[in-house]
Order: C-alpha cells, then structure tokens, then sequence
C-alpha cells in the first residue's frame, strides 16, 4: 500500500515538473536554449558579435554603422561622464570609493542581486547608491549625467564578458523568474511580449528599423540614439519599448524592470561589454 | 386656460423634460465611467494596464466636463472594454508565456 502511495507522489511530482516546462528551467537551462536559439536563428553571426545588435545581422545596416563609428557619437558623453565619476563629492570621496577596483573595468557584473537587500542593483542604482550614501541627490533615471557616468564606467570595460550571477537564493531565483516572466508575456493593446520582436521576429524590419535580436541587447548599454539625440539607459529603452505596444510603462528602476535586466543580462552571460553603443 | 397660459406651461414641461433627461445623461456617464475607472484599476494591480485605456478615460472625463454626456458615455464604455480586454489577457498571459520560451 504504501508503495502505491509512494508511486503516485513520484508520478505526481514527475507530472508537475512536465506540465512546468522549459518556464521552469534552471537559468543555465534558459540560458542555454536561449543562446542556441539565435546561433540557430542567424548561423553567420559570431556569438560575440550579437552585442552589436541590428549590425550583427543585417549588411546594410551594419556598413552604415561602420561610418558612423567613425566619429562614435557618444564621445563626448563619455569623457563628460568620466570627468563627473573623477569628481569628488562634498565630503571628499568619490565614486570610486563605492565601487570594486574603483569602478574601473565592473560592469560585466552589473546587475546583480544583493542578499541582504534582497533586491536586483543595476549599475545606475549602484551609481545613485552612491552618490546618496555620500550625501548627493540622486540623478533621473532615464538619461542626463547618470547615463554619461554609467557610459564611461562601460567603456572601462568594453571586451570583459558578462558574468551575471544567480545566487543560491529564492528571492533571487524568483526575481530571475519574474524577469523572464516579463519577458515572454504578451502586453499592451498591440498584444506583443519582448520575444515577439526580439527573438521571433528579429533581424526583419519594423519600417525602416532592424528589430536587434535579444542575445546581447543589453551589452551596448547605455546607448547613443539617434532618434533621441543623446544617451539614454536601458530603463529609456523600456519605457519605450513598453509604450510602442500601447502597454502603459512602469517607473525607472521598478521591480520589474530591475528583474527584466537581471533576467536579459544573464541571457547575454559570456558576451563582451560593448558599451556604451549607438543605434538609429 | 388662456392660450399663453397652455403654453407657458407646455415649455415649463418641456425643460424640465430636457433638465431631467440631462440629468439622467449625466448619471448613465457617472456611471459608465464608474466601472471603466475600477476595471482600469484592476489592470492597474495585475501590472497590464493599456495606455490606450487611460487616455479614453481622460477624453470621457474631458468631454463630460463640457457636458457632452453622451459622448462622454460612450468613450467611458470604449475605455471599460479596453480595460476588460487589458484583464483578460493578463490573465490569459499567467500561462500563456511558457510558450514563448524556446525549448
């Protein structure tokens, strides 16, 4: 009889992990579906070569971009940002007190998730956790000076690989989740998700625009685009993302956008920073 | 009665007809606008909320404010459907997303 039991509790177990499905994978799982999945989708681009989004995959573009890197338009926003992160605060210290190696060469490592605030830290909050704990206001979100400070903090660290990291930690796990959550679900009046446009519809044309492939998206951050006539973060590119498909958008650095870059960052473990970047 | 007398009060009747009728208006927009409001504030809580729902309701409550009701009503209950469509895939979207990852 209680084998019985016993059969039926491991038949049950097994049959919810089936129902569960690849949504339930391990991040390694995921990370290794997700990175197969573009290599499948675009066999001609290198793995590392994702980071330059639409460039990557499409000729045309890419040799427009070449010219325009020529004069990188972001150059003055990283030499602005490397003059404000140099900058001591009122006290005396400066950003590079708050950071690991002075801030030089980190941003592979951005975000993580901090156990004991039980919360995801992007670069720009560690930025902004600084400057208060220093006794500064903190900068907007979106663009303006914490966009130049997190693009010279990047540009320290263009070629170093993406390591994020899932701790061994429920919260973490389930910020991970929410993020992929966010991810793959369909929002907004036009009833898109991210994946509907960075991964299934990626590398084709919205208009005159390449959608960028989601593998490496967020490694060019913070961007120079032309359409904004200046840098901007990733929580911008969200906001607009969100807005574009009539989904009504959430704060900078709210927990779901933390969690959606915790969730994208990880996807993108072993590329190269390659920030900051341009796009049209 | 007098011939002034039937018609002073046939147009007294008249425009409290109208008083009345624009009252009712006012109320079925209150109303409309009521619902499209909470069900708005339900998307709101399941994080799904349209922004095409948030201006229909602005544009009701613009056009009430220059006392076009019926127009205001009729936009009230455009911006509950949009809202009602924003919940319901909200919650279709609970298990539907497993099918977008890649496997």
């Amino acid at each position: 009889m209680k084998r019985y039991f016993a059969g039926k509790l491991i038949l049950a177990g097994l049959v919810m992990i089936a129902a569960a499905g690849p949504a339930f994978g391990s991040p390694s799982a995921d990370l290794k579906a997700f990175q197969h999945y573009f290599n499948n989708r675009f066999p001609k681009v290198k793995t590392g070569d994702f980071v330059n989004g639409p460039y990557a995959v499409n000729a045309a573009a890419r040799a427009q971009w070449k010219q325009i890197m020529q004069f990188p338009p972001y150059t003055f926003a990283v030499s602005d940002g490397k003059q404000l992160f140099h900058q001591k605060f009122a006290n005396g210290k400066s950003y590079a007190d708050c950071f690991a190696h002075g801030g030089v060469g980190i941003r592979q490592n951005y975000p993580y998730f901090d156990t004991s605030k039980e919360r995801v830290i992007t670069l720009e909050a560690a930025i902004n956790n600084c400057r208060k704990a220093n006794g500064e206001k903190p900068y907007p979100y979106k663009k303006g000076k914490i966009a130049e400070i997190a693009a010279y903090m990047a540009h320290t660290s263009r070629g170093k690989k993406f390591d994020i990291k899932i701790p061994d930690d429920p919260k973490a796990k389930a910020a991970y989740e929410a993020g992929k959550k966010f991810f793959y679900e369909r929002r907004g009046q036009l009833n898109f998700s991210c994946a509907s446009c960075h991964m299934y519809e990626s590398g084709k044309h919205l208009r005159s625009q390449v959608l960028a492939p989601a593998l490496g998206i967020l490694a060019s951050f913070p961007i120079y685009r032309s359409k904004w006539g200046a840098l901007g973060t990733i929580d911008r590119r969200f906001i607009g993302c969100n807005k574009k498909v009539r989904s009504k958008p959430f704060k900078p650095q709210s927990k779901i956008y933390r969690d959606l870059e915790y969730f994208l960052t990880y996807m993108s473990n072993g590329l190269p920073v390659a920030g900051p970047g341009a796009r049209p | 009665m007098s011939k002034l007398s039937l018609g002073l009060v046939a147009a007294l009747l008249a425009v409290s007809g109208v008083s009345v009728a624009y009252a009712s208006a006012k109320t079925e927009y209150q109303h409309a606008y009521q619902k499209a409001s909470a069900e708005h504030h339900k998307a709101l809580k399941l994080q799904n909320a349209w922004t095409t729902t948030g201006k229909t309701l602005k544009a009701a409550n613009k056009a009430a404010a220059k006392g076009e009701y019926g127009h205001a009503k009729a936009l009230a209950e455009r911006a509950y459907k949009l809202a009602d469509l924003a919940v319901g895939q909200a919650k279709a979207q609970r298990t539907a997303w497993h099918q977008e990852v890649p496997k």
